[in-house]
């Protein structure tokens, strides 16, 4: 009988999505009994050895890995229930809510066996940055996704701001070398010119430089990109084929980045203190705040 | 209006015409269109003083007026432009620029006119008797150029009145009232007639004389040339719609200087004064036709190159413009080395945004500029999409 099981937990070990009842008779032969085999198939589930699966409405049988089945010895089966849906949240994480509306439990019961889950250091709670007051489970060796993580810019949760400033920093520096010819920084590279850097170049600047530890996509590239554009500093310029590496970006072409000259001209608008007063709005003949009593004013033409 | 351009109006005109006209000035700014007698009432001084300066707003072009049948009697209107009011603080630039391109004498006339509003040239004799002929040269050329521009009954009048008085006559000529399609076609044909003389190139207040030299080089029959001369009967004013394109014309070229460089900037330079002459106000949206052959010609900064070496760079920095993201020079066509214009409509868009970026940046800093420019380029967004395009923590965007 012993053999009967070691064979159904060998069958249904090489196979990772299970197998079903057809599989496993073909498996053994005509000698032995179909009875044998359900037996043994009840014993391997009794002892937790192999977990039932629904396929549409076929009935697949997994064989559960000796670790893992080490793992969970001494847990009751709420405690089992609770783990296995969290190991199904895979990097994602599950929410305790959407726990409860999953395995039906009482919140007792399931805060009761997060607890233990957490003693035994089989769980771990995360917080995500989209929902921060959301208390996230998933298996203590799961990395959790960059959606909870907040992906390469978040640090502890929060945005690192000074990681991105840097990062922009350094991407600035290495598009303005390229945009300009190194002999004359006044003169300009013709319209014809293709040697503007293109966001992959950048990325690959990035790590030949080890400027950071911190594995940046495609995607992160382009969004600190989009900030520089965004603060004036660089500009697209025109989509080109990535020639140099022989592929293209995901999109087929690539926007070219121009650095532009940044020049310190003061506005005239807040050259006088009027510009950039922070009472402008209350300012009036008459009342607390007049250009008369204007301690802006006193400063400026004080020179 | 804003509150803020209410203020900055009674400030500029108190400075410039003192505390009744300013006064008077404030309450038709504050209340629209007034007839003298409510004028008065609501400013708060005498009949004369009002009527006085209401003359002087007229006479520098500030305030209009407008007459219409009310029961037996003609009712006068006046209303003032706060645009010609915040336009007098431009008055230093005008200067300048009129010294810079008419020298010493463009800028004494000009300073008359600026100061006393609209002169005839007789009014200008006693100042100018020392070298008349130079100063009635001066004053041609200021006039052909558009510097200054004649003056017409119809200019003191409210462009709005008098396009509803053309329509009234042209309707009066119908004898039963006008069917819907008759009246578009009615304001149609004002509209076109509007157009027409927007875009009429004669210059009014000149006229072309004969003189002939009579020591010529042979001692045969002296040539005649022409020469033109002002209109002594006509009145001149400063033209500050002309004006306002040079000093528009400024902004683009330092944009274009600071953006690439110096040459860039002499590029653009060049095809704005190869357009000037053919640009009438800034209300022109697209700039006339310039051919990268006329902009070679007519740089004259590029010294010490052969022609074909200029030409070459000339080109070179034309395609650079027109490949420029704000896409203010526009290559029409690849006709010979090709034609080009510029788009004024954007180059405004840009400079205004450009001004607003700066203002933000002083004022608030690099992160507002950067919220600012995204909120302008993609218009509505929610905070959460904010904060993740500027990179920011949504407590600190919001």
């Amino acid at each position: 009988m012993a053999d009967v099981e070691g064979t159904i937990y060998s069958i249904a070990l090489e196979e990772a999505q299970g197998v079903d009842n057809e599989q496993l008779r073909d498996a053994f032969p005509e000698s032995v009994q179909l009875e044998a085999i359900v037996n043994g198939v009840n014993r391997l589930l009794q002892k937790g050895m192999l977990e039932l699966l629904q396929v549409g409405n076929q009935v697949r049988y997994r064989a559960v890995r000796s670790d893992e089945l080490a793992r969970l010895a001494g847990l009751t089966t709420d405690e089992q229930l609770v783990y296995k849906h969290i190991q199904a949240s895979k990097n994602e994480g599950i929410w305790v809510r959407t726990l409860k509306m999953k395995t039906n439990l009482l919140q007792g019961v399931i805060t009761r066996a997060l607890k233990t889950l957490e003693q035994k250091a089989l769980i771990k709670s995360v917080k995500s940055v989209k929902h921060p007051t959301r208390k996230l489970y998933m298996l203590i060796d799961m990395t959790p996704s960059s959606e909870i993580t907040g992906g390469p810019w978040y640090t502890d949760q929060e945005l690192d701001t000074d990681f991105i400033n840097q990062l922009a920093k350094q991407c600035y520096q290495f598009i303005y070398a390229n945009s300009y010819p190194k002999h004359n920084p006044q003169a300009i590279y013709p319209a014809s010119y293709t040697g503007f850097k293109t966001s992959s170049q950048i990325k690959r600047f990035i790590s030949g430089h080890n400027i950071t530890n911190v594995d940046l996509s495609d995607e992160n590239i382009e969004e600190l990109l989009t900030m520089l554009v965004y603060d004036g500093k660089i500009e697209r310029i025109a989509a080109a084929f990535e020639m140099d590496a022989g592929k293209t970006s995901s999109s087929g072409k690539d926007f070219m980045y121009r650095a532009l000259r940044i020049t310190d001209k003061d506005s005239p608008f807040t050259d006088i203190p009027c510009g950039r007063c922070p009472v402008f709005d209350k300012c009036s003949d008459t009342g607390v705040i007049t250009p008369g009593k204007c301690e802006y004013f006193k400063k400026w033409l004080s020179f | 209006m804003f509150t803020q351009q209410f203020e900055l109006c009674k400030r500029i005109l108190r400075t410039h015409f003192g505390p009744i006209v300013a006064q008077v000035a404030t309450v038709l700014i504050h209340e629209g269109r007034l007839p003298l007698g409510l004028l008065a009432q609501k400013a708060g001084k005498t009949l004369r003083q009002t009527k006085e300066s209401v003359a002087v707003l007229i006479q520098h072009g500030i305030a209009t007026h407008a007459s219409s049948k009310e029961g037996s009697r003609m009712a006068t209107y006046y209303s003032i432009s706060p645009r010609n009011v915040l336009r007098l603080e431009r008055a230093g630039l005008y200067l300048a620029l009129v010294e810079e391109r008419m020298g010493k004498e463009g800028l004494a006339i000009f300073r008359v006119f600026m100061d006393n509003g609209p002169k005839r040239v007789l009014e200008f004799e006693a100042m100018a008797s020392a070298k008349q002929i130079k100063f009635r040269q001066a004053v041609a050329k200021m006039v052909n150029e558009r510097y200054i521009t004649a003056v017409r009954a119809v200019d003191t009048v409210t462009k709005i009145d008098r396009l509803m008085a053309e329509e009234r006559k042209e309707l009066d000529k119908l004898m039963v009232p006008p069917t819907a399609k008759e009246l578009k076609e009615i304001r149609a044909r004002i509209k076109e007639r509007e157009d027409e003389e927007y875009h009429n190139t004669a210059v009014i207040g000149i006229k072309r004389k004969a003189v002939s030299h009579e020591d010529s080089m042979d001692g045969g029959e002296a040539p005649e040339q022409q020469i033109d001369t002002v209109d002594e009967a006509m009145f001149f004013r400063p033209y500050c719609d002309r004006l306002d394109v040079f000093l528009r014309n400024q902004q683009i070229t330092n944009y274009f200087a600071d953006k690439y460089n110096a040459a860039a900037g002499a590029v653009i330079k060049t095809m704005l004064r190869l357009t000037e002459s053919k640009t009438k106000t800034c209300r022109d949206k697209v700039s006339p036709t310039v051919s990268a052959s006329q902009t070679a010609k007519g740089d004259g900064t590029s010294q010490g190159m052969t022609r074909k070496e200029r030409a070459e760079i000339i080109l070179a920095l034309l395609e650079v413009l027109s490949s420029d993201s704000s896409g203010i020079v526009r290559k029409l066509e690849e006709r010979g080395a090709g034609q080009f214009v510029i788009d004024f409509q954007l180059a405004s868009n840009t400079l205004r945004n450009l001004c607003l970026d700066a203002l933000v940046q002083e004022k608030f800093g690099a992160l507002h500029a950067r919220t600012v420019r995204i909120l302008r380029d993609k218009q509505k967004l929610d905070e959460k999409v904010i904060a993740q395009s500027v990179m920011l923590p949504i407590g600190q965007c919001r």
